[in-house]
């Protein structure tokens, strides 16, 4: 422990391999992308509802531009927010510390890591500075029209020009992403499997610990086919291969199974270190034992293999066969049970429970809600076949996977950052800032995607850039109106977004002093000083009994921490 | 020191084996776009396509594999403590033998006209071949840091772990070569 000497600001972010530090570093990059895909929405959501020109803090949008924006609003949301903030912070953070450990078993790895995700954030960015313009055909990167313009029947370009399009940017960064992130990955189940402290048997992990480590397996079994897509892809677009060309005998289609098998995991990946979170959170303050705590991990095991097996319930207008239609509606809608399952225990938590109010319960309470009422029963809805293809591509799927995205992000990121702030930085929040920071982001929030789901169940297409043009589509005075509050609300959101700011720079340097355990959590992070030394523990801690032992019968005060026999 | 629960598998081993099912699927989901892809095809070979040389190829499947067998041989005497280098070094040589003759009959059948870009049949050779080439690159550049590794210290557990997890993936890539021939080259 004496080894473990305090360093410099230039030491300490640039050459740490202090898990806390990369942690941080990951969180402060992720912010920053957070700020881009937020402005990106702001731009086209300004556009849809009053107009294309004359955007305060832009200017005029042209269709083009349209097209790059909400590509990269959908990419750097789920890649560059959602994963390193859900998978790299909350992993990086809490695993050691929740473990009872000083470092993740490969810190080198680690660091370099980190790096590569910085790397892939600068490729991604400068994707807009290529003189054809970023990348823009939508997240998804759809052949042919992440090719066309490029590889396919233009004899003008050559390997370079193609090269330094978008299109290459986009994918390279997306690769970097992933590389980084399976480094990172393979880390935390490393630790998680060899560092853990004594007597913490797997059935004494916490909830979140879990949570990651399936995460983590998960991405990494499902992104194989979508790393070999996204090389198929970059040949196409290079060098002229024909892998997703229908005119030389591919076949397009074939990109959208390579990509959905991963992108329907992908869900899950970024959901499972939310709710673990979540979870940990509503077991906290509702003083009481997690209900059904081997339920849970079953159950998220049993939905992690079948979300291996639903991809094709993003193609059903894609031309597949009705018969394998039927048959991925139906596993699609069974993976409804087992998260049933999840939330039936996280009620049964709160049933009864002694609940403490505290901001981190009140986005936790707010996550499980939205989520769960309207992210995962629209699911169903939009699993089933026969309800899909009349709500294909409208707004109704939009307001849906919103509906599961940002729950899990930021309702259920800011539950866990509430929640840690504490332990990260030896400070409370400011409550009364912490308030209104919830109460605008969540009203606002369901402001925004309930006019969605109508504009949806109207027919508004989702890729149309201006409505304006076509005037017997959804121009009457109730769509424009919906879409302006969809679109005042989001502005709204934002805004409340600088409370938060706000509130994390100035708690971090005037909060209220934390003590070493604020929440009266058990978990061991919560043992140690607060923010924690290099190095974590002092002594190490002997892990005595599970994470949950809230109002014990045998035990005076109402929490029981791990380390107590 | 700190005190952790009794290391079952050592962390190279899990990493490894990680990275080996995340080989798997990135190598099941090209094998198998390009199975669909020549189910769908009304020929395959296409007719218009000059054929692969079969039995010119065949060797290079013993050859490789060899190159495992002499790891295996190695792996198998260290775990007593005997570090025989010279069955490493067998067997990159081995497969470096396999690089140059997978590499050059790459260009030779470039000259003669099958180009990646001439249609979907090409696309699959090349990529698929071309990526295991680039495997079993990064697998001889494991085995030399292996034998620089051995050089320092001889006498390391981690050596040990360490030979054991990067034969997991040198194994993974000699047994890959003969999938991959039966489905480029017979199909």
């Amino acid at each position: 422990m004496g080894t473990h000497k305090k360093h410099g600001f230039w030491h300490r972010y640039f050459f740490s391999l202090d898990h806390k530090d990369i942690g941080f570093q990951y969180l402060l990059t992720a912010m920053f992308m957070a700020a881009f895909g937020g402005f990106f929405v702001y731009v086209f959501r300004y556009n849809l509802a009053f107009g294309p020109s004359d955007i305060p803090l832009y200017g005029d949008l042209a269709a083009k531009q349209y097209n790059q924006l909400v590509t990269n609003h959908g990419a750097i949301m789920i890649f560059w927010v959602g994963m390193p903030i859900l998978l790299a912070v909350i992993g990086n953070y809490l695993i050691p510390i929740m473990i009872g450990t000083d470092d993740m078993a490969f810190p080198t790895l680690n660091k370099i890591s980190y790096w590569i995700f910085l790397l892939s954030c600068i490729v991604l960015l400068s994707g807009f500075l290529m003189p054809t313009g970023a990348f823009g055909g939508g997240w998804t990167m759809y052949p042919p029209l992440s090719v066309s313009d490029f590889g396919y029947n233009n004899p003008n370009t050559t390997f370079w020009s193609n090269f330094f399009t978008g299109n290459t940017f986009f994918l390279l960064a997306v690769a970097l992403e992933f590389i980084s992130m399976l480094m990172g990955g393979i880390n935390f189940v490393v630790t998680t499997l060899n560092k853990r402290a004594k007597g913490m048997s797997l059935m004494r992990l916490p909830l979140v610990v879990w949570m990651v480590n399936i995460a983590n397996l998960l991405f990494m079994f499902s992104v194989g086919p979508l790393i070999a897509g996204a090389f198929m892809l970059l040949m196409d677009i290079l060098v002229g291969t024909g892998f997703f060309d229908a005119y030389r005998g591919g076949d397009p289609i074939l990109w959208q199974h390579l990509f959905w098998f991963f992108g329907h995991p992908e869900v899950y990946v970024l959901l499972l270190p939310s709710i673990g979170a979540v979870g940990e959170i509503i077991s906290t303050f509702s003083r009481k034992p997690l209900f059904g705590y081997k339920m849970v991990i079953l159950m998220v095991i049993i939905a992690a293999i079948l979300s291996l097996v639903v991809w094709a319930h993003h193609q059903f207008v894609s031309g597949i066969d009705p018969g394998a239609a039927n048959i991925f509606s139906l596993l699609t809608i069974i993976i409804s049970i087992p998260f049933a399952g999840m939330v039936l225990s996280y009620l049964g938590t709160l049933w009864k429970g002694n609940i403490r109010l505290e901001i981190p319960m009140l986005w936790a309470l707010g996550m499980l809600a939205t989520f769960t009422f309207f992210g995962g029963f629209t699911g169903l809805h939009l699993g089933s076949n026969v309800f899909d293809i009349y709500a294909h591509d409208t707004y109704f799927v939009i307001a849906h996977f919103h509906y599961t995205l940002f729950p899990t992000v930021f309702l259920g990121g800011f539950a866990a950052f509430y929640y840690w702030y504490p332990k990260f930085s030896g400070r409370m929040m400011n409550k009364t800032l912490g308030l209104i920071h919830f109460w605008g982001t969540f009203i606002f929030f369901n402001t925004i995607f309930i006019p969605l789901f109508w504009l949806g169940l109207q027919g508004q297409h989702r890729r149309i850039y201006n409505y304006s043009a076509w005037n017997d589509l959804l121009m009457q005075p109730e769509h424009i109106m919906a879409r302006q509050i969809a679109t005042v609300s989001l502005i709204f959101l934002l805004l409340f977004q600088f409370v938060f700011l706000f509130n994390f720079f100035y708690s971090l340097k005037k909060g209220k002093k934390a003590s070493k355990n604020p929440w009266e959590a058990n978990t061991l992070e919560w043992q140690t000083d607060s923010p924690p030394p290099h190095g974590n523990f002092d002594p190490y801690p002997v892990v005595q009994r599970w994470p949950y032992d809230y109002n014990h019968p045998e035990k005076e005060l109402d929490y029981c921490p791990q380390t107590e026999s | 020191m700190n005190k952790t629960i009794e290391n079952k598998i050592p962390g190279i081993s899990i990493a490894f084996g990680i990275i080996i099912i995340t080989e798997i699927m990135f190598f099941g989901g090209l094998i198998s776009a390009y199975i669909v892809a020549s189910a769908k095809a009304m020929t395959w070979p296409p007719l218009d396509q000059p054929r692969l040389p079969q039995y010119i190829t065949l060797p290079n499947i013993l050859i490789l594999f060899l190159s495992g067998v002499f790891y295996y041989l190695f792996e198998k005497k260290s775990k007593s403590g005997i570090w025989k280098k010279q069955l490493i070094w067998t067997s990159i040589a081995l497969s470096l033998v396999f690089l140059l003759f997978q590499g050059s009959e790459w260009i030779n059948l470039i000259n003669f006209g099958i180009q990646s870009s001439s249609g979907l049949y090409a696309s699959y050779f090349y990529s698929l071949i071309a990526l295991h080439g680039i495997h079993v690159m990064v697998g001889i550049s494991l085995l030399i840091i292996l034998m620089v590794k051995i050089n320092k210290n001889k006498k390391n557990q981690n050596l040990m772990d360490t030979t054991e997890a990067f034969g997991m993936f040198w194994y993974f890539v000699v047994l890959l070569w003969p999938i991959l021939y039966f489905l480029l080259y017979m199909l």
